[in-house]
C-alpha cells in the first residue's frame, strides 16, 4: 500500500551521461520492490502541477527499519528541470511505492537492456537478483557516448559483462541497443539468458520485445506513459494491448511480461 | 464550539461540503490508506455508462501551466461491473456515495438512473450532461437548455434518489441552463465539468492528445469557475456544487462566497491525495476562528459592487 511522505534529500550527485542521482535521507517508509515507482514532486505551488513518476533506482534498509531511497533522473522538461535544482536538504513529496515490480529470473542468467535513462530501475533489480552463481549482463544504449548514464557503482555484480551501444558509434557497438541485443543473442546462442528485462522509450521496448519473442526468451518490460495519479484513478496512463483490452500501467505495471502487451504473431 | 458544516442536497445530508470529483478519485477504495472518509462529505465515482468503455488511445493527458488537459474518453467499468465489483466497498465507507453517470440519449439516462438509484449504498446520482447526444448528431446535452432539461426530466422520473446535474462550462449563459435543470427537477447542479481546451506540439504540429481536444482542469480554471458558480447561484435556488480548480480551504471559502453550497476536489487529488481531508479540516478551523457557526453565513455572501 502506498503512502505519501515528505522526505529530505541527503545528496544530489552527478550520475554521468547528463543524469542526476537524488539520494534521500533515511525515512520511515514501506520497503519497495525493484521496478516499482514513486510519484515525486517538490514542495512548490501549483506549477508544475502534477507529480512526476520515477522508478526506484536503489534502496537500502538502514537502522530502525528506515528506508533510504535513490532516484536517477534525466532532465527532460519543466518538472525534471525544477527537480534538478534540488540540493542536499531540499524536501520532496513522494507517493509510493506504486505499481508492480520485477520478478526473479527463472534461471541463472539474465540480461538487462536499457535505453538511456531506462537504466534507472536496474541497480535495485541487480541488488535483488544477484547471487554468486547468476550471470547478469547489462546492455545500455544512447544516442552518443556522452549520454550513457554511469554504471560503475553497481557494476560489481554484472558478472556477465556490460556492453554499450551508441547510435553514432562514438562508443561500443554502433547502432541501437536493440540491434546490440539481437547481435548478442546470435553470438550467444549456446548461453541464451533465462530472462531479458527491458526499460527505455516505448518504441525501443516494443522492438526489444519482438527480438526476445523471436528467440523464445521471456522478456519483461517497464512501461511508461504520462501519469496523473499513479493510483489507477485518473486513467491517464492506460494503453491498449494487442487483445484490444486496457492495461493500466500504474497499477498493472509498470513492469509486465511483453507478451501481455504485444502479440508474438506481430513479432514474426 | 464546532461549526455546523452540514449541507443538504435533496434528502441527503452531507457532514461537510467537501466532495471528491468524478474521475479523480476512482471508486474510493484506491485511496483507503490515505483518506479518512469520515472527514469528508462524500465521494463521487468515475462516470458510469450502460456498457464498459475502453476510452481513448495514448496520449490521454497533458499538463499545461497550473492545469491539466485530459481526453480520457470516459474509460469506465460499466454499470454491471460497478455493481458487482465496486459497490460492496462503497457501502462500507462512512461518507455519502454519489455515482456519476452518463448515456447517449435521454432514455439511456433514465434507464441508468433507475438502475443506479435502486442500488443500496448509492446515496445520490450526478448526471454528467457534458457528453454527446447521439440523436442530436453528437451535440452536447449540456450546451442546450432544452436538451439539458429533457435529460433531467427523464432521470428525475426514473428515480427518487437525490439527483445532481453536472453542467458544461462551455455555454454563453450558464444561468439559463442551471434554471432549466432546476425547473426540470434536479436537486442540485455541479458547476462545472472540464473546460474544452487544446495544446499543440509545435515540432510535430500535432495535438498533444490523441483525441485532438480535451478538457482543462486544475487551478488554471478556478477564476472562470468562480464566475460560473456565481452566475448559477444567482439564477437558481437549488444548491450549486463548485467543481474546478479548488486546491485548499481558501479556495473552498471563495467558492462558498460566490454561492456554492458544496465544493469538489478534483485534479488536486493527483497532486496531494489527502487534499480533500485537508480542505475539510481547514474549513472547519476557519469557521471556528471566524465565529461562523453555520455555512449559510458564507454561502453567496460575496459583497458585490
Ligand atoms: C513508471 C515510470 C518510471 C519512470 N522512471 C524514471 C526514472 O527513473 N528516471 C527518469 O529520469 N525518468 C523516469 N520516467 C520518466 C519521467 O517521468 C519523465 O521524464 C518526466 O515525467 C518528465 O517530466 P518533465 O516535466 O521534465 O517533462 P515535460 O516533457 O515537460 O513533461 C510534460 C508532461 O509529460 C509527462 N512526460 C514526459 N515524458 C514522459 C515520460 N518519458 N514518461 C512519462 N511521462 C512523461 C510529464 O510527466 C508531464 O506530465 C519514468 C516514467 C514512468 C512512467
Ligand atoms: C482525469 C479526469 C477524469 C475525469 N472524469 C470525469 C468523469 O468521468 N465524469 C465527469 O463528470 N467528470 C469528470 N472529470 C471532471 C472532474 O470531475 C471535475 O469536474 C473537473 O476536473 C474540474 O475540477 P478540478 O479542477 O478540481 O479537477 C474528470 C476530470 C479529470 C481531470
Ligand atoms: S496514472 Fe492515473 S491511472 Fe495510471
Amino acid at each position: 500500500m502506498p503512502t505519501l511522505n515528505r522526505i529530505r534529500l541527503e545528496a544530489v550527485e552527478d550520475a554521468g551521461g547528463g543524469c542526476l542521482r537524488l539520494v534521500c535521507a533515511p525515512a520511515s517508509l514501506i520497503a519497495p520492490m525493484p521496478g516499482q515507482f514513486y510519484m515525486v514532486r517538490g514542495p512548490w505551488e501549483a506549477d508544475p502541477l502534477l507529480p512526476r513518476p520515477f522508478s526506484i533506482a536503489r534502496f537500502r534498509s538502514v537502522k530502525n527499519g528506515q528506508i533510504q531511497l535513490e532516484f536517477l533522473l534525466r532532465i527532460i522538461g519543466r518538472g525534471t528541470r525544477l527537480l534538478g535544482t534540488a540540493r542536499a536538504g531540499s524536501e520532496l513529496d513522494v507517493l509510493g511505492p506504486l505499481g508492480i515490480g520485477f520478478e526473479q529470473p527463472p534461471g541463472d542468467s539474465a540480461w538487462m537492456v536499457a535505453g538511456g535513462i531506462g537504466i534507472a530501475p536496474f541497480p535495485a533489480l541487480i541488488d535483488a537478483i544477484a547471487t554468486p552463481k547468476r550471470k547478469l549482463s547489462l546492455l545500455v544504449g544512447a544516442r552518443t557516448e556522452a549520454e550513457i548514464p554511469g554504471f560503475n557503482d553497481f557494476a560489481a555484480n554484472l558478472t556477465g559483462g556490460v556492453e554499450i551501444a551508441t547510435d553514432d558509434g562514438s562508443a561500443g557497438f554502433a547502432g541501437t541497443v536493440v540491434d546490440l541485443l539481437a547481435s548478442r543473442l546470435d553470438r550467444a546462442s549456446d548461453q541464451t539468458p533465462s530472462q531479458v528485462y527491458v526499460c527505455g522509450p516505448h518504441a525501443m521496448m516494443e522492438a526489444a520485445a519482438a527480438v526476445c519473442m523471436d528467440a523464445g526468451i521471456p522478456c519483461s518490460v517497464s512501461l511508461e506513459a504520462p501519469m496523473g495519479c499513479g493510483m489507477g484513478t485518473c486513467r491517464g496512463c492506460v494503453i491498449r494491448t494487442f487483445r484490444n483490452t486496457n492495461f493500466t500501467i500504474c497499477t498493472e505495471g509498470p513492469v509486465t511480461d511483453a507478451n501481455v502487451i504485444w502479440s508474438e504473431q506481430n513479432s514474426q | 464550539m464546532t461549526a455546523d458544516l452540514s449541507v443538504r442536497i435533496g434528502d441527503l445530508t452531507l457532514r461537510n461540503p467537501i466532495l471528491t470529483a468524478s474521475g479523480t478519485f476512482g471508486y474510493a477504495a484506491e485511496y483507503e490508506t490515505m483518506v479518512d472518509f469520515n472527514k469528508i462529505g462524500g465521494i463521487i465515482t468515475k462516470g458510469i455508462s450502460p456498457e464498459p468503455r475502453l476510452g481513448n488511445p495514448q496520449p490521454r493527458i497533458w499538463e499545461t501551466e497550473s492545469g491539466l488537459i485530459n481526453a480520457i474518453g470516459l474509460d469506465n467499468v460499466g454499470v454491471e461491473d460497478f455493481e458487482q465489483s465496486k459497490l460492496d466497498y462503497l457501502r462500507k465507507i462512512e461518507c455519502a456515495v454519489i455515482v456519476n453517470f452518463f448515456a447517449e440519449s435521454a432514455e439511456g439516462y433514465a434507464k441508468l438512473a433507475r438502475t443506479l438509484g435502486a442500488m443500496a449504498g448509492v446515496d445520490a446520482l450526478e448526471a454528467n450532461i457534458s457528453c454527446p447526444n447521439v440523436k442530436a448528431g453528437g451535440r452536447e446535452f449540456g450546451v442546450d437548455p432544452v436538451a439539458a432539461a429533457e435529460v433531467t426530466i427523464a432521470s428525475r422520473e426514473a428515480t427518487n434518489c437525490p439527483l445532481i446535474v453536472k453542467l458544461s462550462p462551455d455555454v454563453s449563459n450558464i444561468g439559463d441552463i442551471a434554471s432549466a435543470v432546476a425547473d426540470a427537477g434536479a436537486d442540485a447542479v455541479t458547476v462545472a465539468n472540464s473546460m474544452p481546451a487544446m495544446a499543440i506540439d509545435i515540432e510535430s504540429r500535432r495535438p498533444r492528445l490523441s483525441f485532438g481536444r480535451g478538457g482543462l482542469t486544475g487551478p488554471a480554471v478556478r477564476p472562470i469557475v468562480t464566475r460560473l458558480v456565481y452566475e448559477s447561484a444567482q439564477a437558481t435556488d437549488i444548491p450549486v456544487i463548485a467543481s474546478g480548480g479548488a486546491s485548499n480551504w481558501r479556495d473552498v471559502v471563495e467558492f462558498l462566497l460566490a454561492g456554492a453550497s458544496a465544493v469538489q476536489a478534483g485534479t488536486v487529488n493527483f497532486v496531494n491525495p489527502r487534499a480533500s481531508v485537508e480542505m475539510a479540516e481547514g474549513l472547519e478551523t476557519y469557521c471556528r476562528q471566524s465565529g461562523i457557526n453555520s455555512l449559510t453565513q458564507l454561502v453567496g455572501a460575496v459583497d458585490m459592487p
